[in-house]
Formats: structure tokens, C-alpha cells, sequence
């Protein structure tokens, strides 16, 4: 009957967790979210002592819901004698008892149920950064802990954004019922944005523990995954967002060096790039095409996929690249965005037209590039051949640095600028 | 082959739960524990629950179970082993001292048949 320890698939106790939390709250109400994490914790707990003794029962998904589920009856039969209330939710949670009911009525809307509590807490007065700490913990199953080392941040504030994401919730959350279709699709630019973000803050390499914010990228692939899996957020914006995040995290292995230093993407070594999700990205980027939407993330797989197909920095076609960037700075403009697009037209046209382009950004969008501004005027004057100036904003550059990757990175080059300078 | 009784302390403070992931891998190691020493752990034994009673000799029934120096008893197995040494190279590769739980370690008796 019993299976194998081993037979368990990867993180299924943290997808568990996410999954179970969503269902519970789901027939509770949002309101009961902290007992709800509770009691899936001590079926997780339960399951651990079980199993490790007596071997994987055959449904484990099955055993951790009702494992959960009668813990939370137990915790409300506990209340209830004690205030003689809630007969509702008793109600309620004893329908989903097989859990069958709930699921089929869900997979109506949305199908997914981790989705669901996704699409809650994109509410327009949560913070993103509080947004994506709550999906971290509720919807993908990580521990305090394992937000803040991701994220880099400080226990006490991954806490914080939890739980103020909790109590925004109460305050103005939103239950299953009243999430209408329509009401999905009005979220899903804000969910894209909340995903793409998550992406990005595991994808950065700053520093911290690089396994774990692997894996905050791969779960924000994974909810990518599922949102195009549902018919009312399979969306050609949706399918270019998971062709954007393979794209980009196959070179995740290629951006640091066997000493963890960054590598900067002229350097890399494009055989260590992951070539099969390249092409699953190719894939989704021809579903994305289908359709008349053009968002962000079409555009900007675009220039992930241009830089992917040349075969050496060399032969990048930067004429591309930089249309593509003056598509995207009429769709969002930003500071960020101008910087890309004078960098790459000091590929496509010459560097003596990107300094140009660099001279005219204003002082306090410089100060909120830094330091990625003074590296790309550095590298415009050192291939200008004007290595004093070069040094001179790298020298500002490394001072500026956000963390020790990156500061490493100038150092480095600062070293062989000087070196070439004195010859 | 004598039997000996892995008892599994805690520590009751600075407990924080494992987080679903280290459970997973918690589970795992003690997957990889039973299988690499096979018939000789006896008995897998269980968990205890953190409830409890102490019955005094002199009558005197107290709640919770018996605490000494902020530590509680866990957990127990049962390996089989020629001696202390052996018992104690079972128990190092226990998870429970792998994520800094004690093990206290008693060879039974064998009155019990």
C-alpha cells in the first residue's frame, strides 16, 4: 500500500501546502487565513512523523487535505462551544468535505486555487513587494525564513509584508464567490506584473543564497504556467510573460562564474545556455503571437530572443534590438527602458550617438539608475578610447554599487581599464 | 545482538517549525537512515505527543509530560547493536542530531524476552 519516501515529486510538500492553504480558504473565507495556515502546517507535521515510520500513503494529496480539513473542524467544534457560533462555515467546510464540489465549481472560473489567492492579493492597496511575500508564503509554501533570504530582506520585514497582506485582506479581500470571470481578467495585468516582478527579484544576481532564489524564479514560472492553463488568463500577454521568463532564466547558469561572480552578457559562454528552454520559449512566443495584443512582455521576449540568437556578443543584430526598445518605451516609458534603448543604439549606430543619448538623461534619473547609468557611460567612453572619463564614472560606479557582486564586477574592470590606461 | 533505545530529546525552546521544504528533506533523511541500516533498527518507533502526565509515587498526579533542563522526550526508536559504539554509529546518522535534536541512548535489558 505504502510507497516509497522517495516517490514523493520535488517541493510537493511546499506545492501542497499552497494548494491546501488556497482550498480551506477558499471554503472558510479569507478572513480564517492564519488558522487555515495553521492546521496545514500540522498535517504537514503530521504527515512527516507518519510517513517517515510508515511509508507514503497512495493519495498523499488526499491524506494531507483531510488530514488539514479535520483539523480546522476540530479548531472550529473547539471555537464553537466556546462562542456557540459559526454554524455557517461549519456548513460550509463539511460540503467540500470530498473537496470535489469546490474544485469542479472553481475550474468553472479559474481552475487553479493557488491562482485564486494570487489574484486576491493583487489588490490595488498591497504593495507589490508586500503582494509578492504573501504569494511566496501562502500560494508557494515558503517559510519566513526562506522569503527573506530570497528577497533579501530582513525577517521582521518579510513578516511584516505577510501579514499586512493579511490584514488588507480582512479589511478588503475579496471572497471566491464575489471573484467573477470578468473581475479575474481585470486583475490579470496587475497578477502579470506581480509575477514578473517575483521573477525578477529571484532572477537578480545580487548576492544571497542563489539556490533559493532559483527557486522563487521557478515559481513564478510555475503560476506563469497555470495562468496559461486557464481559459479566462490564457492570454497571448500571458503566454509572451512565460516565453519572457524561459528565456531569460536559461542563462541563469551562465551569469556567474564557478567563484559566484557576475558575468557580464558579452562574456558569457553561450553553450551553458539552456537551449531546450529556449526553445520551449520559442514556443510560447508563437502562442503569443495569436491575437491581436501586444504587451510588454511580447516585446521584451522579442529583444530576450534576439540576444539569444546570435552566436557570439558580435553578431547581435542591435538594429533589431533597438527597435524593439523605442517600441517598448512608447508602451512604458521609464527611465529604465531609455537607458536600454541608448545603449543599444550605441551598438546599432555608434557610441559617440549613445553618449549623446546618455548626456541628455536627467540628474534625478541618474540618481535613480545608479549605478547602472555610470556603467554604460563608462563602457561608451572606454570604447570611445576616452579611458579617463571611463574611470572616473566607474570609480563613481563602484561606489554606488547595490552589493558585492556587483561592486566585484567594477573593481574588475576598473583594474583592466587601468591597466590599459598606464600601458 | 543487544537492543538499545534511541530516545529522542528536544529542546522546548528555540524551536521554530520547519518550513513544508525542510520537511520534505527531513522526510527524506529519515527515509535514507531506516534504508541504509536496514533490520537493524528494530523498531521505527513514534512520535510522543508534546501532552502528557507525570503519576508521582506518592499519588500525586501532575499535567504535562516529564521535563528536565527545558528538554522533553520526542520520539524514540529501536536499533540492534553489539555494543555502545555500534548503537552510537547508528544514532550519528540519525536526522534527529542532524538538525540538533539529542539522542540519549540505553540498552534494554532483554528481561522483556
Amino acid at each position: 500500500m505504502a510507497a516509497d519516501v522517495s516517490a514523493l515529486v520535488e517541493h510537493f510538500f511546499r506545492h501542497e501546502y499552497g494548494r491546501i492553504v488556497a482550498l480551506l480558504t477558499k471554503s472558510l473565507g479569507v478572513r480564517e487565513i492564519d488558522l487555515v495556515e495553521d492546521v496545514v502546517q500540522s498535517a504537514l507535521s503530521k504527515a512527516l512523523q507518519t510517513w517517515a515510520r510508515s511509508g507514503v500513503p497512495n493519495e498523499p494529496s488526499a491524506w494531507l487535505y483531510r488530514t488539514a480539513r479535520n483539523l480546522a473542524v476540530d479548531a472550529f467544534r473547539r471555537r464553537q462551544t466556546e462562542q456557540r457560533l459559526l454554524q455557517t462555515s461549519m456548513h460550509s467546510i463539511g460540503e467540500s468535505a470530498g473537496s470535489q464540489t469546490a474544485e469542479i465549481r472553481f475550474s468553472n472560473e479559474i481552475g487553479d486555487e493557488s491562482l485564486w489567492l494570487l489574484f486576491l492579493c493583487c489588490h490595488p492597496v498591497i504593495t507589490m513587494e508586500s503582494r509578492i511575500a504573501f504569494a511566496l508564503k501562502t500560494v508557494c509554501g515558503f517559510s519566513v525564513d526562506e522569503i527573506a533570504s530570497s528577497l533579501l530582506v530582513s525577517h521582521a520585514s518579510a513578516g511584516k509584508r505577510v501579514i499586512r497582506t493579511k490584514e488588507a485582506l480582512r479589511e478588503f479581500g475579496t471572497e471566491l464567490s464575489e471573484l467573477s470571470a470578468a473581475a479575474m481578467a481585470e486583475r490579470l495585468e496587475s497578477v502579470q506584473s506581480t509575477l514578473y516582478l517575483m521573477f525578477s527579484e529571484g532572477y537578480a544576481a545580487s548576492g544571497g543564497d542563489q539556490s533559493v532564489r532559483t527557486e522563487v524564479c521557478d515559481e513564478a514560472i510555475r503560476l506563469t504556467r497555470m495562468l496559461n492553463e486557464q481559459p479566462v488568463t490564457a492570454t497571448p500577454s500571458s503566454a509572451a510573460l512565460l516565453a519572457l521568463m524561459l528565456m531569460q532564466s536559461s542563462r541563469m547558469d551562465s551569469r556567474t562564474d564557478a567563484s559566484g561572480c557576475v558575468v557580464l552578457l558579452a562574456e558569457q559562454d553561450r553553450s551553458l545556455w539552456n537551449w531546450q528552454r529556449i526553445r520551449e520559449a520559442v514556443d510560447w512566443m508563437t502562442r503569443a503571437a495569436q491575437g491581436d495584443q501586444l504587451s510588454r512582455y511580447h516585446i521584451e521576449s522579442a529583444i530576450a530572443w534576439e540576444h539569444a540568437q546570435a552566436d557570439r556578443f558580435d553578431s547581435i543584430n542591435w538594429l533589431r534590438i533597438l527597435a524593439f526598445y523605442q517600441r517598448l518605451e512608447v508602451m512604458t516609458p521609464g527611465p529604465m527602458v531609455r537607458l536600454n534603448l541608448a545603449i543599444a543604439s550605441s551598438f546599432a549606430h555608434s557610441p559617440a550617438f549613445g553618449l549623446r543619448k546618455l548626456e541628455q538623461f536627467r540628474d534625478d534619473d541618474r540618481r535613480r539608475l545608479r549605478p547602472w547609468w555610470d556603467c554604460a557611460i563608462a563602457d561608451v567612453f572606454e570604447r570611445l578610447g576616452r579611458s579617463v572619463e571611463a574611470i572616473g564614472h566607474l570609480t563613481d560606479a563602484h561606489a554606488l554599487a547595490l552589493n558585492t557582486s556587483q561592486r566585484q564586477l567594477i573593481e574588475r574592470k576598473l583594474q583592466t581599464l587601468r591597466r590599459s590606461a598606464g600601458d | 545482538m543487544a537492543k538499545f533505545m534511541l530516545i529522542y530529546r528536544d529542546k522546548a525552546e528555540n524551536r521554530t517549525p520547519l518550513s513544508p521544504e525542510e520537511m520534505q528533506g527531513f522526510l527524506g533523511m529519515w527515509d535514507a537512515w531506516l534504508k541504509q541500516f536496514g533490520e537493524r533498527i528494530v523498531e521505527s518507533g513514534d512520535e510522543l505527543l508534546p501532552t502528557g502526565r507525570v503519576l508521582r509515587g506518592s499519588g500525586e498526579v501532575a499535567n504535562g509530560p516529564y521535563v528536565e533542563a527545558k528538554e522533553i522526550v520526542g520520539g524514540y526508536s529501536i536499533v540492534s547493536a553489539d555494543h555502545y559504539e555500534a548503537a552510537i554509529e547508528i544514532a550519528k546518522e540519525c536526522p534527529i542530531v542532524k538538525v540538533g535534536g539529542d539522542i540519549e541512548i540505553r540498552e534494554l535489558a532483554g528481561h522483556g524476552g
